[in-house]
């Protein structure tokens, strides 16, 4: 182990590595993160400290940087690079923590809440994409070994640096039984085979690697380990590859479970991560069978009144980012998956759970003069394309890419010439370049690179002789390119995120005794009222949490001195929730005591700060 | 047509060599002597129950006592910190505990549920007492490894011998849960009103005609529950006021909130699922300590093969799936194992019925046999040890039901009386309550009921024990059906090989098959002098030419399904070579076994 270590150390990564990008900076590993994280709490002494939330099945500690007093406070916690490929995920929450510790009036700000944030949950799995342990792969997983394809052998055939370059890339493999084929108007692209149109394939797409076991099957059995993000309890996949021999079998996930546990006041969790809450609302969960007035099976999504809040979390986080930063943050991403850390934080924890998708590669083409000219001819008026306009794509290109734009151009003709014809819709949309979302290898994303990144993160195919397939070309996007964008971008959302904690900060709900009137009815005898009120905008628990009895009730209770009784009134009050904006409970006592007794009104509950009030009696 | 095949049968050139089975031992029957009429190696009265040091004592005595047999570990702790004791055995001598087949048997996961925990090292102590002296239990012994832990729930355990409590309570295990969400851990729970050592009924007297019970006329020992529309006109006098005990925390409630108060057989993986759908079930699978302990063992050892877990009570041999929702999961193979060994078990445990857990019971997500069943892929029961109506033998028949409350209490009060001289019942008599006022407290003690009178223990423990023996037979037992060396065409020669199990549990379960529990079985044949062309199941019987060749690796083929129960695998290569050749069955679950031949 440490002599790989070392090895790893001494390696230089030559190779067009991937997450990376000249200025301002680079994804950073795992050491060099902790020290960042160290550097800030440091830098923060009286407000901000580190923990160590766990160890990783790796060995890697996994800090979280804890700023404001999380055991007194209501908390709002932010967790990041579950998907071991996300490094996007952690630059975000790090940026995320420079911001809000920048603020002048973070003190103030965070005198009466705290926030939790572990930007990167699973270090071993991003370490695998920055090159630290072997060539720079792709790996979702902690890294456990875990015999995927149960024959015996564990991790015997994983991917192989065939070519020397340090990175694990794709192989395209000659064969007539393959469902891709090099797309027309991007050889270095490739989209699946219009086999509706009669199409055949022409090339396999594999991970670079050999069939090292003879099974036939190649890179099914490398060292992904396992998943932290589908290890936890709700609607866990039993059996699953990739999902644990158990439920929190992973230090990663048992790590941050039992952090949320250990801290009722945690009321919103932020995944930053594959998962959407924030663009896409989640849909509403289905009728679940109910038994003895309980739930008999786990809901699937979250329950009305709480879409309700997570539509109002959706709306304000799209307004800070209209007046932060310009326009609409559109990335959407998965809901809440199964035996995900953000399924358990809404649906078994009972804490307000949401996640944002920081950045995803486009998906289209950008828009082309070919486009805009459909749109005139469609009679968009607006239509006013600039008829000298370059294809985005083709731009400051390589003498390699002069063929594309050759290509391009054939189309066009192609196209015109279609025209000529009177050639119908169809005609228009097969020659009309696009690229296939699901491809490893899109166009639209190697448009993306040539047009920001100069090309950068592409590894220009070339010819390869496989011990089994022959000649073949590696080559395609470098690992992680589908997933994290140039640091710039990774960090663009830190303001708005920063500025979305404080809003979620002043949202939080605040229970106080909103009035206490005391009667004297005579001989003794006393009426008390109480108005407890919610004064903030989030309920104090959510649908969910207060149907099913996940977290603990508001205790309400009036405590009497020595030679004062409680004739009527509860001796104590569970409120399992208040809803936001000003949802009230009333209480009523009849007591006997004397003038100027004190009475202490109380109402606590683990995840809200204790409240309680003196009552004197006339 | 007639081919001039050169067929050497395993009488001449092949051998079979299978190390778990080395029948040697077998058959040293020179020193049998009725157990009846001597004195045990190990002395132990099974006419009572143990408390948690005294089951532990046992223990390290059956260990000392055959230490080349069995051996004594520790896991855990409990919550509490009470180490586990773990006996394993085995003859070392005969192979490794790898290369066999394991049963677990544990019990005892409710603390209440004490005779768990003597049915366990029951089944220890007949082993290692029998051992050379039955060829059945020596043979057991020599192929066979035993994982055998008596107490899932020590803490519970001790805290029922210890404190006052009922029949029912001290399931849980005594980690604090604050059952009534009022910022307390179980602050609530019963009181022994008069310090008499034992937690009873509490009835009071009202005004007739107020009351919802009276006394039977023709027994003042039973209520009987008056009709909503007789209570005036009978003069009901008397209400139930539940369980003995006050109200500890001044919420208006008795005993809501007492030790504990999870149930840690709801704390496994398969189908677990929270607290908000399945009662007790704790925040995680394997969030006890205990249930963490045994998961860890369970999942290192592959071999297991058969499990068992001792419940009380009802006279139930039990088995999943545990719930509904998975109510079609088991395959017809694993249906016909279950039913095999459980019909035989209703045969050896009269007053027991075999029962699905989710069809005959009740839903149970996270229960342990559910997790050895759909997690582990091993066939597993839960017994619930020992049947009221064993108090009258004059059969299951004829004995009154639960549902007959009149003639049921009836009986144990004439049990009671009669045959145990009125150690089982506390008459009714008064205590002052500090909420209720005068009250009377009486009923049956918590030594009845779930758990049998002193002189019924040792039966129960025998039969259980008994079923465990056959269970653990009945794992999969490997032996050669045939081996055959024929010429093919050219110079090639076909190997055909059958591997039978001649016991009722496959080497892979249909779950495990299924849902791809575990390694397939690997069968590899090497040779010095050999080359393998083909290989691959399904050889027919006639034809030479029939059988499914896989693509890859056919000198190593994997074999999902294993090898059925009663049942065998035809396994046959295209070889060209000479000279010896070695074929080797490898599973997870019933060692390995290999057969010698020559081309």
């Amino acid at each position: 182990m440490l002599s790989a270590l070392i090895l790893a150390s001494l390696c230089v990564i030559a190779a067009p590595l991937v997450p990376q990008d000249s200025a301002p900076g680079r994804y950073l590993d795992q050491a060099e993160l902790h020290g960042r994280l160290d550097a800030l709490a440091a830098a923060h002494p009286d407000l901000a400290r580190l923990e160590i939330l766990a160890t990783s099945f790796g060995g890697r500690p996994i800090p979280a940087l804890v700023i404001g007093d999380v055991e007194a406070n209501p908390s709002v916690m932010l967790v990041g690079g579950l998907d071991g490929r996300r490094l996007v995920d952690s630059a975000l929450l790090l940026a995320t923590a420079e911001a809000l510790l920048a603020a002048d009036d973070v003190a103030d700000r965070l005198a009466d809440a705290a926030v939790i944030l572990v930007p990167r949950a699973n270090p071993d799995g991003a370490e695998a994409l920055l090159g630290s342990a072997g060539p720079v792969r792709e790996q979702i997983g902690n890294g456990r070994p875990d015999d995927r394809d149960r024959d015996g052998r564990v991790d015997e055939d994983g991917p192989t640096d065939l070519d020397g370059d340090g990175l694990i890339a794709w192989m395209r493999v000659p064969d007539p039984e393959g469902e891709w084929v090099i797309d027309e108007h991007d050889p270095r692209a490739m989209r699946r085979a219009k086999t509706s149109e009669g199409e055949r394939g022409t090339h396999r797409l594999l991970i670079e690697g050999v069939d090292e076991d003879g099974d036939g099957e190649q890179n099914e059995d490398g060292s992904d380990g396992i998943d932290p993000d589908r290890n936890f309890t709700h609607r866990w996949e039993e059996h699953s590859a990739g999902v644990g021999a158990h439920q929190l079998s992973e230090p990663e996930a048992r790590g941050l479970l039992d952090y949320v546990l250990a801290h009722p006041r945690i009321a919103v969790v932020i995944v930053v991560g594959a998962q959407d809450t924030l663009v896409k609302v989640p849909e509403a969960a289905g009728n679940a069978k109910t038994r003895f007035g309980g739930y008999a099976e786990p809901l699937d999504g979250p329950l009305k009144d709480d879409l309700e809040t997570l539509e109002e979390f959706s709306r304000r986080f799209g307004k800070l980012h209209e007046k932060l930063a310009d326009g609409k943050h559109e990335v959407k991403g998965k809901g809440l998956t199964d035996g995900s850390f953000l399924a358990w934080v809404y649906q078994q924890a009972g804490r307000w759970g949401l996640a944002l998708n920081a950045w995803a590669p486009p998906e289209d083409l950008p828009k082309s003069e070919k486009d805009e000219d459909k749109a005139d001819d469609d009679g968009d008026e607006d239509g006013d394309a600039a008829e000298d306009g370059q294809d985005d794509a083709a731009t400051d290109e390589t003498g390699e890419m002069a063929d594309v734009v050759d290509l391009v151009e054939t189309a066009e003709a192609a196209h015109d010439e279609g025209d000529a014809h009177e050639a119908d819709d169809e005609d228009d949309d097969e020659a009309k370049p696009t690229s296939d979302a699901r491809s490893p290898v899109p166009a639209a994303v190697l448009a993306m690179l040539d047009k920001e990144r100069d090309g950068d993160g592409f590894i220009p195919w070339h010819e390869h002789e496989h011990p089994e397939h022959g000649t073949i070309e590696i080559g395609g996007l470098a690992p992680g390119v589908m997933i994290n964008p140039r640091i710039a971008e990774a960090v663009a959302l830190a303001d708005v995120l920063a500025a979305f904690v404080h809003e979620i900060i002043q949202s939080l709900p605040r229970v106080v005794v909103e009035s206490v009137e005391v009667s004297d009815d005579g001989a003794g005898l006393y009426t008390v009222d109480v108005v407890l009120a919610n004064h903030g905008v989030l309920p104090t628990a959510s649908e969910f949490a207060a149907k099913s009895r996940t977290t603990m009730p508001l205790r309400v209770k009036l405590q009497l001195p020595d030679g004062a009784a409680r004739l009527s009134g509860p001796r104590q009050s569970l409120v399992y929730r208040l809803a936001g904006a000003g949802g009230r409970e009333e209480f009523r006592w009849v007591v006997s005591g004397s003038s100027g007794q004190r009475l202490m009104l109380r109402a606590e509950t683990t995840g809200l700060p204790a409240i309680s009030r003196e009552v004197v009696l006339p | 047509m007639t081919h001039a095949h050169k067929t050497r049968r395993a009488g001449g050139a092949a051998l079979v060599l299978a190390p778990a089975m080395a029948l040697a031992l077998t058959l040293l029957t020179s020193g049998l002597a009725a157990q009846s009429v001597r004195e045990p190696n190990v002395p132990v009265a099974w006419n009572r129950f143990y408390d948690y040091d005294g089951i532990v004592d046992i223990c390290r005595r059956l260990a000392a006592s055959r230490p080349e047999l069995c051996t004594l570990e520790f896991i855990g702790p409990s919550w509490e910190g009470r180490p586990m004791p773990l006996l394993t055995i085995q003859n070392r001598t005969t192979g490794d505990e790898w290369a066999k087949s394991a049963m677990w048997v544990d019990g005892n996961v409710h603390g209440n549920e004490v005779q768990g925990a003597e049915a366990a090292v029951y089944l220890a102590w007949t082993l290692l007492e029998r051992y050379d002296e039955l060829p059945a239990i020596t043979e057991l012994v020599n192929e066979r490894v035993f994982y055998i832990l008596p107490m899932v729930n020590p803490d519970g355990r001790q805290f029922w011998f210890d404190e006052p409590n009922t029949q029912h309570s001290s399931r849980s295990g005594k980690r604090p849960l604050d059952n009534d969400r009022d910022g307390v851990a179980d602050e609530d729970g019963p009181d022994d009103l008069d310090g008499d050592g034992e937690l009873l009924s509490m009835r009071k007297r009202v005004e007739p005609g107020t009351g919802t019970y009276r006394l039977d006329p023709a027994d003042s020992r039973r209520m009987e529950r008056v009709p909503q529309d007789k209570r005036i006109e009978w003069g009901a006098d008397y209400v139930l006021l539940g369980g003995e005990g006050f109200d500890n925390d001044g919420d208006g409630r008795i005993n809501e909130d007492g030790p504990g108060g999870y149930d840690m057989n709801r704390n496994w993986p398969s189908d677990w699922q929270p607290t908000y759908i399945q009662y007790g079930a704790g925040d995680f699978p394997f969030s006890y300590p205990e249930a963490a302990a045994i998961g860890e063992f369970l999942l290192e050892h592959p071999n297991v093969a058969a499990m068992q877990s001792f419940h009380n009570s009802g006279g139930m041999i039990l088995r999943g799936p545990g719930t509904q929702v998975r109510g079609n999961m088991y395959p017809s193979s694993d249906r016909r194992t279950y039913d095999a060994i459980a019909d035989e078990g209703e045969r050896i445990l009269p007053f027991y019925r075999s029962m699905i857990i989710w069809d005959d019971l009740y839903d149970v997500h996270g229960g342990f046999v559910n997790w050895a069943a759909e997690g582990l892929g091993v066939i597993s029961f839960t017994n619930e040890l020992w049947n009221s109506s064993q108090y009258f033998s004059d059969g299951a028949d004829d004995a009154p039901s639960f549902d007959d409350d009149v003639g049921y209490t009836e009986k144990r009060l004439l049990f009671a009386e009669h045959v145990m001289f009125g150690e089982t019942w506390v008459p009714w008599h008064e205590v002052e309550h500090p909420q209720y006022g005068t009250v009377e407290v009486g009923g049956f003690r918590k030594m009845t009921g779930r758990t049998p009178p002193a002189f019924m223990i040792e039966e129960m423990l025998h039969r259980n024990a008994a079923f465990c023996i056959y269970h653990a037979s009945q794992m999969p037992k490997l032996s050669l059906g045939s081996l055959a060396v024929e010429d093919g065409p050219g110079q090639s020669r076909i190997v055909t090989v059958e591997i039978r199990n001649e016991r009722w549990i496959p080497t892979r379960s249909g779950i495990a098959a299924l849902r791809g529990i575990g390694r397939p079985d690997i069968v590899t044949i090497e040779g010095e002098d050999l080359t393998v062309v083909a290989g691959g199941t399904g050889a027919d019987r006639f034809d030479l030419t029939g059988f499914s060749p896989v693509k890859h690796e056919p000198a190593r083929l994997q074999l999902e399904n294993g090898v059925p129960g009663h049942g065998s695998i035809r396994l046959r290569w295209i070889v060209h070579g000479s000279g010896a050749f070695r074929i080797h069955l490898d599973t997870e679950k019933a060692g390995s076994f290999t057969v010698v031949g020559s081309l």
